[in-house]
């Protein structure tokens, strides 16, 4: 009789402790998991940002000792107040530039800052379904730079280059030949001809 | 688009247009804005770029973690030079750690003028060694301001330590006609450095040769 009691009592003390331990290292894991996941994902962004670094170092302290009742919640908690700040921060203060162009960094058109774009008189009554278009159609009802959609889009250059090369695709815009220095030398000293005496006549 | 047979035929192409591009360098404050300002149909423009990794450390963004993009003043103004020739005046932009967009203001560019603040001289080797690297014509605009010429043109040239083939001109931002006569300098410069370097026999000529 008297071992019973006393056997289930090891037995109830024992699996309460499993169960307590079990607890501990499993959220323990758990926590871990989620701070490896957290710091991957850091650098996925590729964008370290050295003020963030130290919380985490000393957050896997507490993760250390198992056992403790106290320290998993305690770091439940340090990982998600870690978390709730760092994406709305991000996502409101501005829309990241190259999602506009769903994350395309190439364009197909050699685009340089002074390519002159115009708006193609076919597609003068197109309605293009993105808001970026229609405005780049707006700007090239006479012919504009590069430079001067991208500044009045007020996109960087790099983001510029894709919606319009998107743009020219959609048949919705021409892009006009840029004459550089490297290919036909001939055309280069024409048009640098042709701005001299466009510059004495001004 | 398919409705295009059903109007009568429009022009088959939209006129050709054309281009150019003329680069207006110098360090702040040598009055880049102004002189591209002082010929521009357009009030100059801005365009921005994205601010990466590379300004980490040198851009104080204490207070603002999360800005990922800054203004930078590329201004750039617009010249129609006849109906279907347009040229472009691009100001670099001021600060160092853009050079990565200086290769987009080079590629194609007629040449560069270099605007000289004779009291921040040394704001003016950056971009004649650029422009020198890259073997774009330059010339050099001492910018006079309030029309008093400091220094002689001789001594600029020396302090700049740039090939007497070089021009170098002392030009008024503000004034459109010293700005016009200061881009004809570099246009007629580029010329000439363009014909003597594809002539096969006169390749001395040439002042590219960097010592």
């Amino acid at each position: 009789m008297s071992t019973g009691p006393d056997r289930t009592g090891d037995d109830d003390s024992g699996t309460f402790a499993d169960l307590v331990n079990g607890f501990a290292l499993g959220s323990g894991h758990g926590g871990h998991r989620r701070l490896r996941k957290g710091r991957e994902h850091r650098g996925d962004r590729g964008e370290p940002r050295g003020g963030q670094t130290p919380p985490f170092t000393e957050m896997s302290h507490p993760a250390g000792p198992p056992g403790t009742i106290g320290a998993p919640t305690g770091e439940e908690q340090l990982v998600s107040a870690e978390a709730v700040p760092l994406y709305p921060a991000e996502e409101t203060d501005f829309v990241r530039p190259y999602a506009i162009t769903g994350g395309r960094t190439k364009a197909n058109y050699p685009l340089e800052l002074e390519t002159l774009v115009s708006t193609r008189e076919a597609a003068v009554f197109a309605v293009p379904d993105q808001i970026e278009h229609k405005l780049i159609m707006e700007e090239c009802r006479t012919p504009h730079s590069v430079a001067e959609i991208a500044a009045a889009l007020r996109v960087p250059l790099g983001v510029a280059r894709v919606l319009i090369s998107d743009a020219a695709d959609a048949g919705l815009v021409t892009v006009h030949k840029t004459i550089s220095g490297d290919e036909g030398a001939e055309a280069h000293l024409m048009l640098m001809e042709r701005v001299l005496s466009g510059l004495r006549r001004l | 688009m398919d409705s295009v047979g059903f109007k009568a035929p429009r022009e088959a192409a939209p006129k050709t247009m054309t281009s150019a591009k003329i680069v207006v360098a110098g360090g702040f404050g040598a009055g880049k804005t102004t002189f591209v300002g002082s010929v521009s149909e357009i009030v100059p423009l801005t365009t921005e770029a994205m601010m990466t990794d590379a300004s980490t450390g040198i851009d104080d963004l204490e207070a603002t973690p999360n800005k990922a993009t800054t203004t930078v003043a590329m201004d750039f103004g617009r010249v129609s030079l006849d109906e279907d020739l347009i040229l472009y005046l691009f100001g670099t932009p001021g600060q160092q750690r853009f050079w990565f967009m200086w290769d987009d203001l080079v590629r194609g560019a007629i040449g560069a003028v270099v605007l000289a603040d004779t009291r921040r001289l040394a704001d003016s080797f950056a971009p004649v060694d650029f422009f020198e690297d890259r073997g774009l014509p330059y010339i050099v605009g001492v910018n006079t301001f309030d029309g008093v010429l400091q220094h002689d043109l001789q001594d600029v040239r020396e302090a700049l330590s740039i090939d007497p083939s070089i021009p170098i001109v002392r030009c008024d931002a503000r004034d459109k006609e010293s700005t016009k006569q200061t881009l004809i300098t570099l246009v007629e410069y580029a010329m000439r450095q363009w014909i003597a370097l594809r002539s096969p026999n006169s390749a001395a000529e040439g002042p590219v040769t960097t010592s």
